[in-house]
């Protein structure tokens, strides 16, 4: 099994660190937890893995043995990493279908496969086959959030960065979102960003970290969740400084 | 391929020059009516003594090695030999057929939408729905032209409209009797083969009371002309409670001037509608205008403009309000890459008497790198005190967000660049019939993948 690492990982825009010497692994098969108080980075951590232009990256990322900090954002999404945004930008004029079909086209032998796959994913997600032909704005949330996972589903990757999917959901839509994150991990490695600790009482979670001012402070398993859970996030980042 | 046609070729062919023995012989050959012959000739003396407009940017053209007039009556198979390589192979990649190619490359072969045609204009003559090429009307519809042509813009308009009133042969008349509703668009592509897009192209449209009518001119593949000048003029009389649509691909290549008049006059009620695309030529001039005459009268414009490598695209839209409640939309997107440079000229005039009308100009660029341009010089009058007149305009870069959101998805830059691109001027490609639309974003697209490759 593959593993996606950074190694002191340090992210910037204008001068400003906003992620320091990150270093993690998550390797297939496994889910990891980033949690961290707003503002405190976490965004931008996936925005460095998947070289935002805007940012400036040091430090190392591996996939596998094959180092990918130098290549460019599509490369790093063909290469088989995916990343599921907070807010997606809103891309008018541009409908969907033609979004995904640009996206993943490669992938399938015919538009008939690609339409098929997309219908598949389109009900496991309970989301209307309409949808293909609206342009990419005035979605509600929910919606957003699930067209993410749809088009992260249709690449198929290895790896998926999830930011905030649990945000902006109902119970229902949490419930069956990370029922689909929970069956991807199988042979996918994924890490899930979050403020809360309750989508992950429908996960089986491997690791997690507790991150602030653009560091990983602390690394534990799931209890440490459950600690942020009860305290909050002051007293432990706290503890530690 | 061999070429076979006969070095005879031109049999029909005015003296070079623009000069009264050419317009003479023009007349000649075309068999005008006296009172088209003098016309003609009075539009020459005005060209000859008008200057050009001191706006405008420069205009790099001898006059004296312009021919007023060529046609040929053999096949000119050797023009398609001819013809430059870059415009076989956008052919080639818009799967057009080779007898449609043929003609879009001037070299006068027929195309086969005769039986379309054919078909088409039985069924619209049974409504009195008069299509026809100009040359044809001035024959056949001899009173009517006469009491149209060029009462709208007149050859002293300005110093082109003056070289297309003397010089003019071809282009499309059409009449829509009252109350007719066409519900298909009509398109110049039905009747391409009796006669091309020439160099002066003189097109007359009037809606009678209550009609109703969509007109495409031209077609989005590329049209290649030798000739270096198009000036061509557009006058439509849309009448009380009609409704016209007059929609226009530009795609000429690049070694063309494209100078046109275009303009349209709505009476009471009536609604004038341009959609203006602009993709081709090495420079553009055109602003179509629209008079709102009668009260609660309605024009609109949307305008796409594109400009690539040393092409300079001045486009835009002219709104005169007269009459009572009248309203206008303008909204022109343009995109700039490779050097190019696209300009939005504009104006809107609300005269006095143009109470409580409303007026709304919209004009969006998008810049692709950092070497090309896009200007924008809007002009806004307005003299009475109950109108309502708003202008915007913005000039921006793709986003990077954009781009990175789409490259995330594993779409290359050059590619998310070209769906950025569709994206901000959809919402006037949508506006055109389908088969145009999806021609228009592919030639788009090409034109992108040509400049970033």
């Amino acid at each position: 099994m593959k593993a996606l690492k950074t190694e002191n990982l340090t992210v910037s825009i204008a001068g400003n660190k906003i992620v320091e010497s990150a270093s993690i692994e998550i390797k297939q098969g496994e889910l990891h937890v980033l949690m961290g108080p707003n503002g405190s980075g976490k965004s931008t951590l996936i925005f460095g893995i998947m070289k935002h232009p805007a940012y400036n990256v040091s430090g190392n990322i591996f996939l596998g043995s094959e180092e990918i900090t130098h290549l460019s954002t599509d490369q790093i999404s063909r290469k088989g990493v995916s990343a599921l945004f907070q807010s997606p930008i809103d891309l008018p004029g541009i409908r969907l279908r033609h979004l995904l079909w640009n996206s993943s086209k490669h992938r399938f032998k015919s538009s008939k496969d690609f339409s098929q796959r997309v219908e598949e994913l389109l009900s496991l997600l309970s989301l209307e086959k309409s949808i293909l032909e609206r342009e990419i704005t005035g979605f509600s949330g929910g919606e957003r959030k699930r067209i993410e996972l749809l088009s992260a589903l249709l690449l198929d990757p290895q790896f998926l960065l999830v930011d905030e999917v649990d945000s902006g959901l109902d119970v229902d839509s949490l419930k069956s979102v990370a029922s689909i994150l929970k069956s991807l991990k199988k042979n996918k490695g994924i890490l899930i960003i979050t403020h809360y600790t309750r989508i992950l009482e429908y996960l089986d979670v491997d690791a997690v970290y507790l991150y602030d001012k653009g560091k990983i402070l602390k690394q534990g398993g799931i209890e440490l969740a459950g600690k942020i859970n009860d305290s909050g996030f002051e007293p432990i980042i706290n503890g530690n400084s | 391929m061999k070429a076979k046609s006969s070095k005879k070729g031109y049999v029909y062919r005015t003296p070079p020059g623009i000069t009264k023995e050419a317009v003479i012989k023009l007349s000649e050959i075309k068999k005008d009516p006296a009172w088209m012959r003098e016309l003609r000739l009075k539009a020459l003396d005005a060209f000859l003594s008008m200057e050009l407009p001191s706006w405008s940017p420069e205009i790099p053209i001898d006059f004296s090695k312009i021919t007023l007039f060529t046609k040929s009556v053999e096949s000119q198979q050797s023009d398609w030999e001819k013809l430059p390589k870059e415009i076989k192979e956008t052919f080639d990649r818009l799967g057009i057929p080779q007898a449609e190619r043929e003609f879009l490359a001037g070299s006068g072969a027929q195309y086969e939408s005769e039986v379309v045609y054919k078909k088409l204009k039985e069924e619209i003559a049974k409504q009195g729905v008069i299509f026809s090429s100009m040359d044809e009307a001035i024959h056949e519809h001899p009173e009517t032209v006469k009491e149209y042509f060029g009462r709208l813009i007149p050859y002293s308009d300005n110093k082109y409209s003056a070289l297309n009133t003397a010089a003019w042969s071809g282009g499309t008349f059409i009449y829509i009797p009252k109350g007719v509703k066409l519900a298909m668009p009509l398109q110049t592509y039905y009747r391409m083969n009796f006669e091309g897009s020439g160099q002066f192209e003189r097109t007359l449209i009037i809606v009678d009371e209550g009609a109703e009518v969509h007109y495409v001119e031209g077609c989005t593949a590329p049209l290649y002309s030798s000739a270096s000048l198009h000036a061509g003029v557009v006058e439509i009389f849309a009448k009380k409670n009609s409704r016209m649509r007059f929609s226009t691909v530009q795609n000429w290549s690049k070694n063309v001037l494209n100078l046109t008049t275009k303009r349209g006059l709505a009476e009471e009620n009536a609604v004038i509608e341009w959609i203006d695309g602009n993709l081709g030529s090495g420079l553009n001039m055109k602003y179509p205008a629209i008079i709102l005459k009668g009260n609660n009268s309605r024009g609109d414009i949307l305008s796409i403009t594109s400009a690539g490598q040393s092409q300079n695209i001045d486009a835009g839209g002219k709104v005169i309000c007269v009459g009572k409640n009248t309203s206008s939309k303008v909204v022109g997107k343009g995109i700039s890459f490779e050097g190019g440079t696209h300009t939005y000229r504009g104006l809107v005039k609300v005269l006095k008497t143009a109470e409580n009308s409303n007026v709304s100009v919209n004009c969006d660029a998008l810049l692709l790198d950092d070497i090309s341009k896009s200007n924008t010089y809007p002009t806004n009058i307005i003299q009475n005190t109950n109108s309502v007149v708003k202008h915007e305009a913005s000039v921006g870069k793709i986003e990077q967000d954009k781009l990175f959101y789409l490259m995330s998805k594993g779409i290359s830059e050059e590619e998310a660049k070209t769906l950025v691109v569709l994206g901000f001027l959809s919402p006037i490609v949508k506006e055109l019939p389908m088969e145009y639309a999806v021609e228009l974003n592919k030639l788009i697209r090409m034109q992108m993948e040509n400049s970033v490759g």
